[in-house]
């Protein structure tokens, strides 16, 4: 992939998000909101889409007549620790009040740094393990923060 | 006087001041993590804090990373953070050259008379600044924050078309929520956590540290062993201090009022004062072969941006940089609004700002000494480990904003989009700075439009906006006469 073709997608897919959100502005609900004041509530919003989509404009344009030079994505060699990373951090993110916290967050640092490359595995156990309790008993007992 | 010592003598506040100073400068030591990541990890602990302790955490943490970052620079030649890139080119020929510890000794020196020097320049001048802007309304306002927007997307590495468009989405992620004239709801989306708006701190720590663990998650390195057997912390003599007095006392001036600008920040601001030093120097055919003055005038210079970038975040409530962005967005979830009354309604709460501001300078190079002979081992650690250890500081951070998984997942997403903006090459302090400057630019643009029935040129024929506006364009002018004939950075490669 080229920088241009990067440029281009990007700028598209701020177009889309402007139209969406355009048409948004335009939903019965706004229309009836602030009454009797100069300008409602989707005045200034208006006023952003308008902008980010002519920057969108400026960039397809800028990209289609600007220089261009090849993206270096090495897929076969950030997929697995960028995309486990990903899929890890969300599945913690999404279960982070569900779950205990000392155990999900042992099984996280464990499993991140293994992803990671990490191979010391009495090292990152000691970690995996300390690290969470420590965090647990200095936020709930020192600083009074609840965790799950 | 008596009550400022008081307050800073309180178990809270010296425990912020000291552990903040220690653990920025820890941070800023290891490559890669850098002063915003830093500030994100201790956002957790202020949340049990009153505001004065939270403030001087985040200060001491802003401060010693700033500093620390030289330490890596000096060692291994990888500077911790980009503020000290310029740190390296004379720091590490003189580690190699046998002398590590006196390369440090220099830093630290330096770093101490800048951030002291800032420090009593932002005790000078914010509080006539703060008065100053009393005689603004909306529309010099207005003007101020187009001002903030527009130089730190110039300054902005890569596209300027890139960062203007993160900072209209930083603008338009503010507007989620009610309304700030009417109270009506905008886009919730009948989701009743965004009824409030969006969390902007935890945007802030997802945008930079989640997306810092996903992009070094691309390349995870083996630390670099440091060779400990030079490492004793070395101070100069005070000849070799006297006769680089002059560069010092340029350093300090080039990074406070560089500081001041909006966007700018310590990584220009060491480079500019770098090559002012290289041309004016009194030791400039050493440059590049281990010179002390080349140390001081980049460390000097950086550290003393600290103190100039608050002038402006706390006498008009308007963050030039990521890092003020934070300070200026916890302030204010402390109820703290940071702006002109601030100074009227509370000196109390500024003056001791400011006091502690200089004793985390004078900590910041106590801790750097004694930390000399430990930092070979800091920077041996996995950084595997230490990117778990930021994501469970991001959510904890997140979470306990108000104890909600919707700002966890607000954090998440934050970091997912902050890693796919970085590899666009988009920056993201833009964004940050919009999404804090949202509300002022909104509330001032709607009020000013009623004072002068709906038009936007009149708004700028105002003496003060209109005087903004003319210095606005000359900054960009003067930024884009020094950028010409430079080529795009992202030729290659992603840009982060």
């Amino acid at each position: 992939m080229s920088t241009r073709i990067a440029d281009l997608i990007f700028a598209a897919v701020l177009l889309v998000v402007c139209a969406v959100l355009f048409l948004e502005t335009l939903s019965d609900v706004y229309q009836r909101t602030g009454l009797g004041t100069a300008y409602n509530a989707v005045f200034y919003p208006r006023i952003l889409l308008a902008v980010l989509a002519l920057l969108s404009v400026a960039l397809i344009a800028k990209a289609l007549v600007g220089p261009s030079a090849a993206l270096r994505l090495d897929l076969s060699r950030y997929a697995l620790p960028v995309g486990g990373s990903l899929v890890l951090t969300t599945g913690y993110a999404l279960f982070f009040t569900r779950l205990p916290f000392v155990p999900a967050a042992i099984l996280y640092s464990a499993a991140v740094g293994l992803i990671l490359g990490y191979r010391r595995l009495t090292v990152l156990a000691a970690t995996a393990i300390a690290m969470p309790l420590g965090l647990f008993l200095l936020f709930e007992s020192v600083l009074g923060v609840q965790l799950p | 006087m008596l009550d400022i010592l008081l307050t800073l003598l309180r178990p809270d506040t010296l425990l912020a001041m000291v552990g903040g100073t220690a653990l920025g400068v820890v941070v800023g030591a290891i490559p890669g993590l850098g002063s915003i990541l830093g500030l994100s990890v201790v956002l957790p602990f202020t949340f049990g804090m009153d505001a004065l302790p939270s403030i001087v955490l985040l200060i001491g943490v802003y401060a010693g990373s700033v500093y620390g970052g030289s330490v890596s620079a000096i060692l291994i030649n990888m500077p911790g953070t980009p503020q000290s890139a310029a740190t390296s080119l004379d720091g590490y020929p003189m580690a190699v050259g046998g002398q590590p510890g006196l390369a440090i000794g220099w830093a630290t020196l330096a770093s101490l008379v800048g951030g002291t020097f800032s420090a009593v320049v932002l005790m000078l001048i914010a509080a006539p600044v703060a008065t100053f802007s009393l005689r603004f309304g909306p529309p010099e306002f207005f003007a101020l924050t187009l001002m903030a927007l527009t130089c730190v997307v110039a300054v902005s590495r890569g596209s300027v078309i890139k960062g203007l468009i993160a900072a209209v989405v930083g603008l338009f992620v503010a507007v989620v929520g009610s309304d700030p004239m009417t109270g009506d709801l905008r886009f919730d989306f009948g989701v009743l956590e965004l009824s409030g708006g969006v969390n902007r701190v935890a945007v802030l720590i997802g945008l930079f540290a989640l997306s810092e663990v996903f992009m070094q998650a691309r390349s995870v390195d083996t630390p670099t062993a440091v060779d400990t057997s030079a490492l004793a912390f070395r101070l100069p003599p005070w000849s070799a201090v006297a006769a680089r007095l002059k560069t010092l006392l340029k350093s300090c001036l080039i990074g406070t009022g560089i500081g001041i600008l909006p966007g700018t920040g310590a990584t220009a601001a060491s480079f500019i004062s770098y090559v002012e030093a290289k041309r004016s120097g009194r030791f400039r055919a050493n440059f590049g072969k281990g010179e002390p003055e080349g140390i001081i005038a980049s460390e000097a210079a950086n550290n003393a941006v600290t103190g100039g970038a608050l002038v402006p975040s706390l006498a008009l409530g308007i963050p030039g940089d990521a890092v003020t962005a934070l300070i200026v967005s916890l302030l204010i979830v402390k109820g703290v609004q940071p702006g002109p009354f601030l100074f009227m309604r509370d000196p109390g709460f500024i003056h001791s700002l400011f006091a502690a501001f200089i004793i985390i300078n004078i900590l910041m190079a106590l801790i750097g000494a004694a930390l000399t002979g430990v930092f070979a081992r800091i920077l041996a650690v996995p950084t595997a480990i230490l990117l778990g250890a930021i994501t469970l500081f991001s959510m904890i951070g997140a979470y306990s904003l108000a104890g909600s998984g919707a700002d966890v997942i607000t954090c998440l997403v934050a970091g997912v989009v902050g890693f796919v903006l970085r590899l666009a090459g988009v920056p993201l302090a833009a964004l940050a700075i919009g999404l804090v400057l949202g509300p002022l630019v909104e509330e001032s643009l709607r009020q000013s439009l009623i004072m002068t029935d709906g038009s936007f040129v009149a708004i700028f024929l105002r003496p003060y906006s209109g005087a903004v506006l003319v210095l606005t364009v000359a900054l960009l002018a003067a930024v884009t006469l020094g950028n010409r004939g430079e080529r795009p950075q992202r030729t290659t490669d992603e840009v982060a």
